[in-house]
């Protein structure tokens, strides 16, 4: 059976855009694998493509040329969708909901119920530091608590898959911390990490490869352990590609 | 179709939690208060005038205010992109737009009921005090079946809209046309029958025509002033426009589904 448990081959997206708007190309021939068990970081600058990846990973919208397989089938199967998890960036979850209510219907989504649920749901509300605020409307939740609720809901059920959009946004340094435990201990126990942050620091933690992007195109790949500061490998590859176009 | 009922199940929670629901709450609060001002200064008829305030409540406040509840959640999962994290969870894209139509649905009947439940003792109680005109409970009660069929459609309307664009003031321009449209058509319609109509330019003829055969004539589920005084009320009639309803707003639904399954959810 396949290691393989995300493949993108050869994507390419174009934005029609809006009326008297040109079309915009947002992904270019983009292809990379994502083997079991690995933490795979994307990052590229502001409408490098990172967001369109993984929407086209998520079956939010469809490529216009080339193939994606999750867990090698369609991204669309239900069953697919059952296998991965997904953290927005800047989550806006429904507010008219507590912290437990949220919890208990993703949980019921992802197949679980009663006792397990319930389990689950005190579980990581503990973890991620909401366990006396999982009663509280979301709508009145700082950035900090709706991020820390999104990655109770990322993590809930043990997910195979674990699609993770700047998940440290909003995140005091203890925050940030118990993040970095959390997709550390999911790791642990079989999961799969995609990444996308800003923070090159929080990548070259967390991940074991990287791959850069930049203006819809892939530049390279590197091994974090490979490379000394993962920093001054970025900006050098984008200062290299702008200097040869 | 568990996942849709998930999502139903939290559409109702959504909707008991929003402020127009409380608005209404506190306008059905005072209507309830208005009910024996409005008895002490009703000279005749008092079962219908009561009947026609209550019916009237439920068909204008609780309808727009309830529609307003509808267009703002849907608003919230198109702008604030609360859509592209529910669809990345373990459902159906049908799942999102049934279990949508179905929670809405559930809870404004709920709400019709309350209304008309809640109004009703005072009607009985004050037609019993004063019978001076007949008061047609059952008729009441079949009312909301109606208000429920017209608003079924409007639902089906607003998920057809959110499937269709990714802008929540055109759905919501396209409900509020629809509406419009559908209580007024009939009218128009009939105005093109008379002197005044026939000498209309053929551009706005062909234009009220295609209108007529494509938005819903809500005209017919408007059946107030039928079941306040028992008149021109034909079984068949009823049956059949509620068959329409039913299957238009169903058509509409189908229609929102296929165009869903294939939106690029930005």
């Amino acid at each position: 059976m396949s290691d393989k448990v995300l493949e993108l081959k050869g994507i390419y997206k174009t934005y029609k855009g809006e009326l008297f708007e040109r079309p915009f190309r947002a992904l270019e021939d983009i292809s990379f694998e994502i083997e079991k068990n690995k933490s795979f970081g994307l990052i590229g600058l502001n409408g490098a493509g990172k967001s369109t990846t993984i929407k086209i990973i998520l079956g939010l919208i469809f490529p216009d040329r080339g193939e994606v397989k999750v867990f090698g089938k369609s991204p669309f199967d239900e069953e697919v969708k059952r296998r991965l998890s997904y953290l927005p960036e800047s989550p806006n979850f429904y507010e008219n909901l507590n912290g437990v209510e949220l919890l208990d219907w993703v949980g019921r989504l992802r197949g679980l119920s009663g006792r397990r649920l319930r389990e689950e749901i005190e579980k990581w509300l503990f973890k991620v530091g909401l366990e006396k605020d999982g009663g509280k409307l979301i709508k009145k939740y700082s950035r900090g608590m709706v991020q820390r609720l999104g990655l109770a809901q990322a993590f809930i059920g043990n997910p195979e898959l674990v699609i993770l959009d700047e998940p440290l946004n909003g995140l005091d340094p203890l925050g940030r911390k118990m993040a970095r435990d959390l997709i550390a201990e999911a790791l642990d126990n079989g999961a799969t990490i995609f990444f996308t942050s800003h923070i090159l620091e929080d990548i070259e933690k967390i991940c074991d490869r990287v791959c850069i992007i930049h203006r819809g195109k892939i530049l390279k790949f590197v091994e974090t352990k490979e490379v000394e500061s993962l920093e001054e490998e970025f900006i050098k590859t984008l200062e290299d590609y702008e200097a040869s176009s | 179709m568990k996942r849709a009922r998930e999502i139903a199940k939290i559409t109702f929670k959504q909707a008991l939690r929003e402020r127009s629901f409380y608005i209404i709450l506190v306008l059905l609060l005072l209507a309830m208060v208005g009910m024996p001002v409005l008895y002490s200064f009703t000279m005749f008829e008092i079962p219908r005038i009561l009947t026609g305030f209550a019916l009237s409540f439920a068909n204008s406040v609780v309808l727009i205010l309830l529609l307003f509840l509808i267009l703002g959640l849907i608003q919230t999962d198109l702008e604030r992109k609360t859509l592209q994290y529910v669809i990345s969870l373990p459902i159906r894209r049908k799942d999102y737009i049934v279990g949508r139509y179905v929670g809405f649905f559930a809870f404004s009947a709920f709400l019709i009921y309350l209304v008309l439940v809640l109004l009703f003792p005072f009607i009985y109680y004050f037609s019993r005090v004063r019978p001076d005109a007949p008061f047609y409970a059952g008729y009441y009660f079949l009312y909301g079946v109606f208000l429920l069929i017209e608003i079924q459609i409007l639902v089906a309307f607003a998920l057809f809209f959110i499937s269709l664009t990714s802008r929540a003031v055109v759905s919501m321009f396209g409900v509020v046309g629809t509406y419009v449209v559908g209580h007024t058509i009939d009218e128009v319609s009939e105005f093109l029958r008379t002197r005044m109509g026939t000498n209309m330019p053929a551009f706005s003829k062909v234009i009220i025509n295609i209108a007529r055969y494509l938005f819903p004539n809500l005209a017919l589920f408007d059946l107030k002033t039928n079941f306040i005084y028992n008149v021109g009320i034909n079984p068949t009639f009823l049956a059949l426009s509620a068959v329409y309803g039913i299957l238009y707003g169903l058509v509409v639904l189908c229609l929102a589904v296929v165009l869903f399954e294939r939106k690029e959810i930005l």
